[in-house]
């Protein structure tokens, strides 16, 4: 394997955003701000899925799409293939976007109600600088075929498509400029479990065939655990554990991912296991509490943890946790 | 879609019905009498009731309406009594200089309201969209005939630039009817210019905060596909409503503008009728102009079928 092969194909660097909050009607100021997302890093290898799991309001779509540029960081770095991609100019990242897509959460809204859906898909091709015509369109069917829809539906409106429909829809147009990594925004959370199960499927599939690399943002650890080869906790806008699926599910270190894996319903109604339940809520992402930010809730907090915050520390090759209470080796 | 329009026309015939009615009724309420009128203030009595009963103005008021429905449906407005020729050929006559100026305003609106409004709604919060807002406001605010007025105090009085009233009609004259047409048709377009660059302005920004903006932008489609292509086409749609009232309020206002301008048209026939109590031609004026009115509109939501594809008329049962 060469140098350049082991390079990471995503790369975040304590990537920050803070959304400003203002009050007042006549004068508005700057009162605060919500810290959607605060010095979260990680890496994802070519070819691989990293799943960014995490209650809702814990920064993790913020964080997708940061990665992509379709909102402005507050600080940090997101180097795509050894491409610093704040540093490009809006036109060089417009260009860029041929090759990172995202799937967003919504299938409702997320397709615009005015163009038919051959022309949702072939739009990115277009722009692109490849003319329009009846090679275009083939590929807008074949699309349309590969994430199993027919390939009379080209001629339809979003409309006229079930959400699990409409979602295949959203693939197909993600995959349609031949992206190479993409980012999974709730992709299947909309969706029925039936239907979920088809289109992590379909993912898959669609990894295999075409080389892809995915961030896979779920708050569903069931699906997280079926697609992801490792997987990122996230708590309050912090990653507090990065390990391989298999450590994780296993052994979790962290408090919060204890709690979370306990969570995830057994289909065994006789199994006896600790369920380790978290009190109160998540605190608000506004004011943020000191040191380690799951203080509050967690059931083994001790008087560092509320004064000074943990830094992420590796356990074992792959298996970062950010807790005072697990120390290395 | 020709069923959908079958269906608005013969609806629109018992609508049609009821407004006449009521104009006819009104107009038996009011004092006066087109007879003393016509004749003038040394006709006798015996005069009078000679001009009456040519006109048919001593019959009952159902014998009176009845007729005036029979007519009706064969194309015969009736006739009027102070131009002496049939309302339907007074109106058709006058029509060209009201509907030449009534699309000129309409221009005027769609252009500028459609303009103004996107360039705020894409400068949101900034002095630009407050100074465009500033005079949408003002415009909605102004009365047409006052602003109408003043107009020609500056551009015809002060500055002698274009004159203050009449009309050359376009087909022999285009630039003559250019200058005379400019200041009506500006006086009546700027109302509905801010009421369209408002409702513009807080459309496209309701637009470009759904989702599929954003998908646009995850495509890599440059700034401009995203905001000409993708959100102006669905900004369209409730514009598209707005057109419709927008257009009943031009004939309207053409009543008052075309006084103001002295514009032979039927804004200003309608408004010297109902000044002189010429019945059948305010009852033939007014039918003329509801139904105008809904063929419009019936066009304009014929309209949406071509813009949002969700709309059907003839599907769904």
């Amino acid at each position: 394997m060469t140098v350049a092969a082991a390079r990471p194909l995503l790369e975040v660097q304590g990537l920050v955003k803070h959304f400003p909050i203002y009050e007042g009607l006549m004068f508005s100021r700057r009162v605060g701000a919500v810290q959607a997302v605060d010095d979260v890093s990680f890496s994802i290898q070519a070819g691989e899925t990293l799943g960014l799991v995490g209650e809702s309001g814990c920064g993790k779509s913020t964080t997708g799409r940061l990665i992509l540029r379709l909102i402005p960081p507050t600080a940090g770095s997101i180097r795509y293939d050894g491409v610093d991609l704040q540093a490009l100019e809006p036109e060089a990242m417009r260009l860029k976007r041929r090759d990172l897509q995202i799937i967003f959460q919504d299938p409702y809204g997320s397709l615009n109600p005015r163009m038919r859906v051959e022309d949702i898909i072939t739009e990115p091709l277009v722009i692109f600088g490849e003319k329009p015509g009846p090679a275009l369109t083939k590929r807008a069917r074949d699309l349309l075929e590969t994430v199993g829809l027919a390939s009379f539906h080209a001629k339809r409106y979003p409309h006229e498509f079930s959400g699990g429909q409409r979602q295949r829809i959203g693939i197909a147009r993600a995959l349609a400029s031949h992206p190479k990594f993409i980012v999974c925004d709730e992709a299947v959370s909309a969706l029925d479990v039936s239907i979920q199960a088809q289109v992590v499927n379909l993912l898959q599939d669609l990894q295999d065939e075409f080389k892809l690399t995915y961030l896979f943002i779920a708050h569903d650890l069931g699906v997280v655990k079926h697609i992801s080869d490792r997987v990122a906790v996230m708590y309050l806008g912090k990653i507090v554990e990065v390990a391989d699926k298999r450590t994780l599910y296993r052994q979790p270190l962290h408090p919060y991912t204890q709690a979370l894996l306990s969570a995830i319903p057994v289909p065994k109604p006789r199994a006896r296991r600790a369920r380790m339940v978290l009190k109160g809520d998540v605190p608000s992402p506004i004011n943020p509490p000191t040191g380690c930010r799951f203080h509050t809730r967690c059931p083994y907090a001790k008087e560092v943890c509320r004064e000074i915050e943990p830094p992420r520390i590796a356990i074992a090759t792959g298996h970062e946790v950010a807790c005072h209470l697990v120390k290395a080796g | 879609m020709g069923r959908y329009i079958l269906q608005r026309l013969i609806q629109a015939v018992p609508i049609l019905a009821l407004v006449s009615l009521i104009s006819f009724s009104i107009m038996q309420l009011v004092p006066g009498d087109a007879a003393t009128l016509i004749g003038g203030p040394s006709a006798t009595p015996a005069e009078l009731q000679a001009i009456r009963e040519n006109l048919g103005l001593d019959k009952p008021f159902h014998v009176q309406l009845l007729k005036f429905y029979a007519g009706a449906l064969q194309g015969d407005l009736g006739r009027s009594l102070l131009l002496g020729k049939p309302v339907l050929e007074a109106t058709i006559e006058r029509l060209p200089v009201t509907i030449s100026i009534s699309i000129y305003a309409m221009i005027l609106t769609l252009f500028f309201g459609i303009l103004a409004g996107v360039i705020a709604a894409l400068r949101q919060n900034t002095w630009v969209d407050q100074t465009v807002m500033t005079f949408a406001l003002l415009g909605v605010s102004i009365p047409n005939f006052w602003l109408g007025l003043m107009m020609i105090v500056l551009f015809a009085v002060h500055l002698g630039w274009l004159p203050s009233g009449g009309y050359i009609p376009w087909q022999t004259d285009l630039w003559g009817w250019f200058r005379t047409t400019t200041l009506a048709a500006v006086s009546l377009a700027v109302l509905q210019m801010g009421l369209l660059a408002r409702i513009t302005r807080s459309t496209m920004l309701e637009v470009l905060r759904q989702d599929y903006i954003r998908t646009a932008k995850a495509k890599g489609l440059p700034k401009h596909l995203i905001v000409g292509k993708h959100a102006m086409a669905n900004v369209m749609i409730p514009v598209v409503t707005i057109i419709g009232i927008i257009l009943s309020v031009l004939i309207s206002g053409s009543v008052v503008i075309e006084a103001i301008f002295s514009i032979p048209g039927v804004g200003s026939l309608l408004g010297n009728a109902i000044l002189r109590r010429d019945y059948p031609m305010i009852q033939g004026g007014l039918l003329f102009v509801a139904g105008s009115l809904m063929l419009m509109n019936i066009v304009v939501d014929v309209l949406y079928v071509y813009l949002d594809p969700r709309v059907r008329y003839d599907r769904g049962k």
